[in-house]
């Protein structure tokens, strides 16, 4: 009944527009003034600023900038070409080049729209001048873009730990096969549909042009290095890891490539502390809504109604994916991680689905829900660098949709997929 | 006078969050450092997430300035001008409620944590630290009603604030690469 009410309240507030972030906050004042009165609301105020201080959390302003750095330092563009003279040669390898840069580069900042932005403006306006329809292109990036929420270093991710308390080290690597298997798959598509419109091959394979741009892009290299190699093989956390990226986009933008300037350097700073602000804003008001959906013991009573029903974790698993989908087209990414996760987290423990392998799922679910409209800001963005329409792209995006739902399927009954390499880790 | 004062809160919001942002990404820099050299600093947890803390509502206060917050526009937009603009309005008043109630509430709080303090640094009592509350609870009151005519105004043109966040990514990317280009002419 709680819930019920909680979910009336919540979906009439977002419908009026009142920012998400401060509709949570409300139903959880409306909430804890019905049933407790109002001198809760001092433990609102409270839980308002101890939701702020997870330790784990610290990655995402830094992650953030260090994203936003590089989308302005010229190391985007340095791999882009990088890239492109490894496999521009293949049929469709521009559409490839995209997927792998798309799949390092994107949701690496708090801000799928600007990394989108970012990498979709140098490509988009490449493909359509080598032949490549609008709406083939805006599918492309904006699928590719949307999968890389399962490549590390991942915003969604680092709160999904925070929230479920689960090492966020773990998700990042329970994330690489099925991020590496889609990209996989992304590009066969990508490959079949090149031969079927007869697209272009980019440039002819060349090694001196491979040496030439690798060695341009050889301080940009580095950026994966750090941050992959360093958090992967237990050198730094994930924390310290988004530490060093941030020292690195900075010395390689003010020294090294010296694409960055002061004004440059504020602008990008002042768009992290947006980008920050809102999504941690959205985690503090979400606290004092757990607070009172907690003390009415909801997420409990919601656990044991289902168990009632079933305890078999694939049919609780299909629900959740249900769920999840729904909600994806309607909320963006963080919103419904830091809504649904608290909630249907005792569930998840109790039919006892692994609460990594969950993590994988739910991330994946987000990155479906950014391709389907109304709410699909990643889509929207690719959409409108490539002068596409939203419907008429999303036909042409149905393969490439096809495959992030088939990783979702693989990701959500073989838990192996997800966890196998985690049993690695120590 | 109001362009005025609101140019002048910005910059100084602008001002608090990039001091906070150093510090936070310095803070985290020097204790990695230190931490290889086997003298990890005993107030880098709890100073991070005090920084972290502060940077939450001082960036989130900036996007209330910029009306940057999520949200879903898309039902408003669509409907009649009047009504989305009175949809709009309502709206704009229960946020301004909800800020006013956490800044009352956050104020009072203040008596009961001045009792306690940081583990690691004891001069540190905690309504110090949680005064950043109220206050952005206070500053982001005076930002929605700051930026309020321009709200209502984009509901009465029917601008989408996702479309428009969307239109400033892409403009600003265009940019970045013209610039590039100049620069290697």
């Amino acid at each position: 009944m709680i819930l019920l009410l909680t979910t009336l309240a919540l979906i009439t507030l977002i419908m009026i527009n009142v920012p998400i972030a401060v509709a949570i906050g409300m139903v959880a004042v409306g909430g804890f003034l019905m049933t407790s009165g109002t001198s809760s609301l001092y433990d609102v105020a409270i839980a308002l600023y101890t939701g702020a201080t997870s330790f784990p959390l610290i990655a995402i302003p830094l992650f953030i900038l260090a994203g936003n750095l590089m989308n302005t330092s010229g190391i985007s563009v340095r791999l882009i070409n990088f890239v492109t003279s490894l496999i521009g040669f293949v049929r469709g390898g521009l559409g490839m080049v995209n997927i792998g840069v798309s799949m390092v580069f994107a949701e690496i900042s708090g801000s799928a729209v600007a990394d989108v932005a970012a990498t979709g403006t140098v490509l988009i306006p490449e493909m359509k001048k080598r032949g490549y329809s609008r709406t083939m292109a805006a599918a492309i990036t904006s699928s590719s873009a949307s999968l890389a929420i399962i490549i590390p270093p991942s915003i969604p991710m680092i709160l999904y730990g925070a929230i479920a308390e689960v090492s966020v080290l773990k998700l990042f690597v329970a994330g690489i096969i099925p991020g590496v298997l889609g990209g996989f798959l992304l590009m066969v598509v990508t490959y079949a549909l090149a031969v079927r419109y007869d697209l272009p091959r980019d440039e002819r394979f060349d090694l001196c042009n491979v040496w030439r741009s690798f060695r341009e892009a050889f301080w940009a290299l580095t950026m994966p290095v750090i941050i992959l190699g360093g958090i992967f093989s237990g050198v730094v956390t994930a924390t310290e890891g988004a530490g060093l990226a941030v020292l690195a986009a900075l010395v390689i933008g003010l020294f090294i490539y010296r694409d960055l300037d002061v004004r440059r350097l504020r602008r990008v700073m002042l768009d992290g502390i947006s980008q920050t602000g809102v999504v941690m804003f959205l985690v503090a008001t979400s606290a004092a809504l757990g607070l009172f959906l907690t003390q009415a013991q909801v997420p409990q009573q919601l656990a044991a109604q289902i168990t009632e029903f079933t305890t078999n974790p694939l049919v609780v698993l299909a629900l959740l994916n249900l769920l999840l989908f729904v909600l994806g087209m309607f909320l963006h990414g963080a919103a419904a991680i830091i809504l649904v996760v608290p909630i249907v987290l005792p569930l998840v423990r109790e039919v006892g689905i692994d609460p990594i392998h969950f993590g994988i799922i739910v991330t994946l679910n987000l990155a479906i829900g950014q391709q389907t409209p109304p709410v699909a800001s990643v889509l929207i963005t690719a959409c409108s660098i490539a002068k596409a329409g939203i419907w008429e792209t999303t036909r042409t995006n149905l393969p490439f949709i096809g495959v992030l739902a088939f990783i979702l399927l693989l990701v959500t009954y073989v838990p192996w997929v997800s966890l196998g390499l985690t049993e690695y880790l120590q | 006078m109001l362009t005025l004062i609101e140019k002048t809160l910005l910059r100084v919001v602008e001002t608090i969050g990039l001091a906070l942002l150093l510090a936070l990404t310095f803070a985290v820099i020097y204790s990695t450092t230190m931490r290889y050299f086997g003298a990890s600093p005993s107030w880098y947890d709890e100073l991070a997430s005090v920084l972290l803390a502060w940077l939450t509502y001082f960036g989130a206060t900036y996007a209330v300035f910029m009306r940057a917050h999520m949200g879903f526009g898309g039902l408003v937009t669509a409907l009649p001008r009047g009504v989305a603009v009175a949809l709009t309005l309502v709206s704009e008043v229960l946020v301004l409620t909800f800020f006013a109630l956490i800044a009352w509430f956050g104020y009072h709080v203040l008596a009961v944590a001045a009792y306690d303090s940081l583990l690691s640094l004891p001069w540190l009592t905690l309504d110090i630290v949680q005064a950043v509350i109220p206050l952005t609870a206070v500053l982001m009151i005076i930002g929605t009603l700051l930026t309020l005519p321009r709200a209502l105004r984009d509901a009465a043109a029917g601008i989408d604030a996702d479309h428009a966040e969307i239109a400033h990514a892409i403009a600003e990317a265009e940019a970045e690469i013209r610039q590039d280009k100049d620069k290697s002419k």
